[in-house]
Parts: structure tokens; sequence; C-alpha cells
């Protein structure tokens, strides 16, 4: 790796102090922060290194939002050259440059949900599981795919954000431009929507 | 009472049967042929290394500037080169005819050996 990005983790091994989770995030947004300002300077291994850490993410993610993973993939793979190319011009004013990637993506996707059909229909790759899967699991899982793609744009980036990619609610915010606390309303409503959507599966008790 | 407030919400029950609704589609994982493609996006398309161009020198300062320092040296290289063979062009003439001071022996011999005028009288036994 980059000699920079080693002259970095003593000092944020020594200021972590521990394994703690905060500890791990601060070791984590360093290495990211030397790793950024590596791949501004072109280069390669660096550019590697988060490509090997986002990427999954960056696909998860897009995924849930545009509901075909071909797409998704294609998102992914305009997210990863524009780090490529732009990483130079980032500026961290705060962010993670985790963040950073999911806001490109995440305006890649709204991009292409703007030009697209309005009737999206999930791909069978991501709607219908695995066919080793059991039938019923199967079947859950198509609806709660469906559930997810019937949701507004902003309400599934929240729940596709903090649910499955585990951002903070600040975090969330950064990526879709807005404040924690609307973060927060859409999350309400989306999940309510959601457990509308999927009332037929939910039987007094089933939270226990 | 805000908006937020006035927002009805699900009960702890309702929270935990939908956080493990949403673990019901299957994992995503991203292909073999996306991840060759992004690990090969340095190769298809390259980067100068900072600092490596003759543009981010500091006597050349922004890239703008340099681009027409170099078409100014470009123009200037031309016009030296240009200057030299002007001159060479003068001297090149009188060393083509050292060259080609042959003699009329010499051309009228080689003349015979191209045509092959002599040629029958030599294969006579």
């Amino acid at each position: 790796m980059s000699p920079a990005y080693l002259d970095v983790l003593p000092a944020v091994l020594a200021h972590a102090g521990g394994t703690s989770p905060r500890a791990t995030d601060a070791l984590v947004r360093a290495d990211d922060d030397a790793l950024m300002l590596q791949v501004g300077r072109g280069d390669p291994q660096a550019y590697r290194a988060l490509a090997e850490r986002y990427l999954a993410g960056i696909v998860r993610y897009a995924t849930r939002m545009l509901g075909q993973q071909a797409e998704a993939e294609d998102v992914a793979q305009e997210t990863f050259l524009r780090l490529w190319r732009e990483a130079g011009r980032y500026e961290a004013r705060g962010h993670k440059p985790s963040t950073w990637l999911y806001r490109v993506a995440h305006n890649l996707c709204v991009d292409r949900l703007r030009k697209a059909r309005p009737e999206s229909v999930p791909d069978e790759q991501l709607a219908s599981e695995r066919t080793s899967a059991p039938l019923i699991q199967r079947e859950l899982s198509e609806h709660v795919t469906a559930a997810l793609a019937n949701l507004p744009e902003r309400q599934r980036a929240a729940i596709a954000l903090v649910h499955y990619e585990e951002k903070t609610l600040e975090e969330a915010g950064l990526v879709l431009g807005c404040a924690a606390s609307a973060v927060e309303s859409l999350l309400a409503r989306g999940r309510r929507s959601l457990r509308e959507q999927l009332a037929a599966f939910y039987r007094d008790g089933d939270g226990r | 009472m805000s908006e937020r407030e006035r927002e009805p919400k699900l009960s702890p029950d309702e929270e935990q049967w939908l956080d493990r609704m949403l673990q019901a589609p299957a994992p995503i994982e991203p292909s073999a042929a996306l991840r060759r493609a992004v690990a090969e996006i340095p190769l298809r398309h390259p980067r100068p290394i900072e600092g490596s161009s003759v543009a981010d020198a500091p006597t050349f300062g922004g890239r703008s500037v340099a681009a027409l320092r170099y078409a100014l040296l470009a123009a200037l290289t031309s016009m030296a080169v240009g200057a030299w063979l002007g001159y060479q062009g003068d001297v090149l003439p009188e060393v083509a005819l050292e060259d080609s001071a042959q003699t009329e022996d010499e051309w009228e011999e080689l003349s015979l050996l191209a045509f092959a005028d002599e040629l029958e009288g030599e294969l006579e036994p």
C-alpha cells in the first residue's frame, strides 16, 4: 500500500486506542480518507482497495433502488469510474468517502428512474431468490421486493440506506441531501407503507 | 403538535416483524464480470500520476498556460528546424554534384551492362 496510507495508520491506532465500534469507525474513516487522497493522485492500488470495500454495498443499494441488478451494475461501474476520475476533486468537508460514493450512486439511480418507464418491474434474479430457496421463502422474498419497489423513491432510498446499508440517519441525510430528521420521517412513512402492503403476512404476536 | 408526532407509529411487535420481513430478500452480490470491470478501470482509463507531468512543474504554472507554452515551443522548434534545413539546402546540391560527377565513359559502361547490347557477341562460342 502507499506510504501516505501507512503513515496515517499508526496515528489513528494510537488515537483510537482500542477496537470499540467508534474506534473501528475512526480507523476505517482515516483509512478511507488516506485511500481517497491516494486515488486523487492516481494510485490504482488505493482505488482497488476502496472498490473492494464498497462495491458490494453500492451494488446492493442501486439494486434496491432500481429493482434490476443488471442496471444497478451499470450504475456501480459508473460510480467507480467517477471515483477514479474525480477523486482528485473530492473534499471531505466532514463527509466520509463512502458517503460520497453512495451519493454519486444515488444521483445516478435517480437519473435512471426519471428516464425510465414508470412501471419498472423488478427482475427475476432479484425477485425470485435462489431457486434452491424454499417456496415460501421465495414467495415472501418476492412480496417484500415488490413492496419495496412500490415505495416512493426517497422512502425506498431511506430504507435501503438505513436498514440494508446500516447508515446512520445523518449519513443517509448526506446521501439524500436532507436533514437527519427528514430521513427519520421518510423511514417512518416507508415502514408504515411496507406494513400495509405486507399485511397478509402479519399475525398478532408475530413480532415476539 | 408536529407533523411527525401526528404520524401513526408501528407497535414494537410490528417493528420487529417488519425488520425480519426486510431480511427475506436474498443477499445481493456483484457479479464476477462487474468485479473485473471495476478492477480494470485504472487500466482502461489511465491517469497521469500527479507531479509526473511537465505541465505540473512549477515553472509551467497551470495546465492552460502550459498548453500555450507547448504550442509556442513547438512553433519555435519548427522554425529553427526549418531554418537549419534551409541552410543545409544551400549546401546539399554541391555535395550531390560531387557525388554524381561520373564521367561519360562510366555511364556508357553502365548502359551496356544494363541493356546487354554486346551480350550476343559474348554468348557466341
